[in-house]
């Protein structure tokens, strides 16, 4: 526990509540953080009216045209790649590619991770235990990188394999907690009164522990992106016309040593997000889930 | 103690054989090899005899058992582009994989380490805060980014390190630094938790009420108990170095496992891509069962507790 007095205060309920008003309020890097994710989260929706120029649309006779701070102009502000795509266009597609494979992966991850968890501390799907094992001991880049390559590439199954990232951990998360709120009163006192259990999981027991769930998808999510892009900057994710910021980088990186804007400004949003995130998260598992420090 | 060990022995033995099992299923429900390999327009007898010489001809199950019976004798096949066994071509990738991975992980231990106990002894204070944010901005830059950045500065701007290859020691320099910084980021986060924790311990403070000097309790008393989880900790990073070397070795041309699996994989070679993965899942379950053990027999707590549980039968 890296701040022992405060994460003992907050343990005990009565404190946590009282201490609400105070804990919205953010330090100045967490609030960087979170304008930043709410900045790339709406340029991400609204990319089709953002964007300046089509993310496929060539025009060959600026090909690899720098950015304007570079003696480009303002047409194409962040220069253009080598097949003569506008660099700024393809970013704002890029991220909402990204973003939105990552967003479906958490929530498939999640949901998968959460539904085992309960089952197995239900006593049920016992056998869900090995796997959690199996998965500790297949890193999920290899798996989805084997599963991609022999399937073939679809935009389904790649989402689906960028999900499995992390359920383990959302099962084994959910388990203990769930086997550790069947031993306080208010699920002793539910069981006593007759409550069928998939009502007491359900609707007594998921409320409760639906915080330390979503403060674990948080910190998840910067692995996901991660996933995302370095399975699309191998070229077995997302795949071309199409663009994302991990295939961006993929592909501009041939062209490092003439035109190094673009394989630069997709890894810099890469990097803005699962930083922004990171501590977006560290803050808010400080604040809401001092459990689940470590 | 013994019983214990062998029964997480017998799990891990479990564990990787479910593993072999998953991906042999994965990889033969996506497509029959011969089809994917030959062209299109190759003769039917030609696919036949294809499909004898490489045993693809005999029922799954037949096959499965095949397999999993050879693994023992180290026989995992022909690599179909190759045409030499998988298990040569993989093994003399893996000097290559651990030069990289064995330099990262020691760079990581090394400066994370230390940098993580600082931070824990002076909390709060500047070096804390610089060193924390040097340890999120470690984990959170992609490596493939890193790489990138990295080639960019060093290698094509200033020209002072080769990008790609592995013929000298300066060829390691780039990867080594690409794959040790997320290690070396979430280790001193974590070796600093672990210090707090423990800093806050009972013991500590009797200790240092008995009037003992700053510098021994932290060194007689503090460390040896923080270590703990930290190990903990490395044995379940070394997943997340193997994967991270896909990456690396990829950006940088070197000629080690994760490369090897990348070019596999888009030749569809069925028995290396086995090979390494079952390589790097033994890998796994083995690190993670040593962990597992080493746990227990580093944390007395936790041996008296397993001693306790196996007396009361």
């Amino acid at each position: 526990m890296s701040a022992l007095t405060q994460s003992n205060l907050a343990a005990a309920p009565d404190a946590s509540v009282s201490a609400a008003p105070a804990a919205m309020r953010m330090p100045w890097d967490v609030r960087i953080a979170a304008g930043l994710l709410l900045l790339v989260l709406v340029i991400a929706l609204l990319a089709g009216v953002i964007a300046p120029h089509g993310y496929a649309t060539q025009n060959l006779a600026v090909r690899l045209q720098p950015p304007v701070f570079m003696g480009g102009t303002w047409q194409y502000p962040l220069g253009i790649d080598n097949l003569g795509r506008d660099v700024l266009s393809r970013l704002i597609y890029g991220m909402r590619t990204s973003i939105l494979i990552a967003f479906g992966a958490t929530l498939i991850g999640a949901t998968i991770g959460i539904t085992l968890g309960l089952l197995t501390a239900l006593g049920q799907a016992t056998g869900v235990l090995l796997l959690v094992d199996v998965q500790a001991a297949l890193p999920s880049v290899i798996l989805a990188l084997v599963a991609l390559a022999f399937f073939g590439n679809n935009l389904w199954l790649f989402i689906l394999l960028v999900g499995l990232e992390g359920w383990e951990r959302y099962a084994r998360l959910t388990r203990g907690l769930a086997i550790s709120a069947r031993e306080t009163g208010y699920v002793q006192a539910l069981e006593s009164l007759g409550a069928s259990s998939s009502r007491i999981y359900l609707r007594h027991i998921m409320p409760n522990i639906a915080s330390a769930l979503i403060v674990q998808a948080t910190l998840n999510f910067p692995g996901t992106v991660l996933l995302e892009t370095s399975l699309s900057f191998l070229g077995l994710g997302v795949q071309p016309p199409m663009t994302s910021l991990g295939l961006m980088l993929g592909q501009g990186r041939l062209y490092l040593l003439n035109a190094w804007w673009i394989a630069v400004f997709p890894g810099l949003i890469i990097f803005a997000v699962t930083l922004s995130m990171s501590l977006f998260g560290d803050w808010l598992r400080d604040r809401f889930d001092p459990s689940l420090r470590g | 103690m013994l019983i214990n060990a062998l029964i997480k022995t017998a799990r891990a033995f479990a564990t990787l054989l479910l593993c072999v099992t998953v991906v042999f299923v994965v990889l033969r429900l996506s497509g029959d090899p011969a089809t994917i390999l030959l062209p299109d327009d190759t003769p039917q007898d030609v696919i036949d005899e294809y499909r004898r010489i490489w045993g693809l001809d005999r029922s799954l199950l037949e096959q499965y058992f095949s397999y999993i019976a050879a693994i023992p004798r180290g026989d995992l096949g022909i690599s179909f582009t190759e045409n030499r066994p998988a298990v040569q071509a993989v093994l003399e990738r893996v000097p290559a994989t651990l030069q990289l991975g064995i330099a990262a992980l020691a760079i990581a231990i090394m400066l994370g380490v230390p940098l993580g106990i600082l931070a824990a002894l002076w909390r709060g204070g500047a070096l804390d805060r610089f060193v924390m944010g040097l340890a999120v901005l470690g984990f959170s830059i992609p490596n493939f980014f890193l790489a990138i950045l990295l080639i960019v500065l060093f290698a094509l701007h200033a020209r002072w390190l080769p990008s790609a290859g592995s013929e000298t020691l300066s060829h390691m320099i780039l990867p080594v630094i690409t794959l040790a910084s997320g290690t070396m980021g979430k280790l001193a986060r974590f070796t600093r938790t672990s210090m707090l924790e423990v800093l806050g311990q009972p013991f500590v403070r009797t200790a240092h009420s008995k009037g003992l000097g700053q510098f021994y309790v932290t060194c007689r008393h503090v460390l040896p108990a923080a270590a703990i989880p930290v190990v903990t900790f490395l044995g379940f990073e070394l997943g997340t170095v193997i994967a991270g070397a896909v990456v690396t070795e990829s950006v940088f041309a070197w000629p080690g496992l994760g490369r090897l699996l990348v070019t596999s994989v888009a030749q569809r070679d069925l028995p290396v891509v086995q090979t390494i993965i079952l390589l790097v899942s033994a890998t796994l379950v083995v690190s993670n069962l040593l962990v597992d053990l080493l746990y227990g027999w580093l944390d007395p707590r936790v041996k008296s507790f397993q001693r306790q549980a196996g007396q009361k039968p």
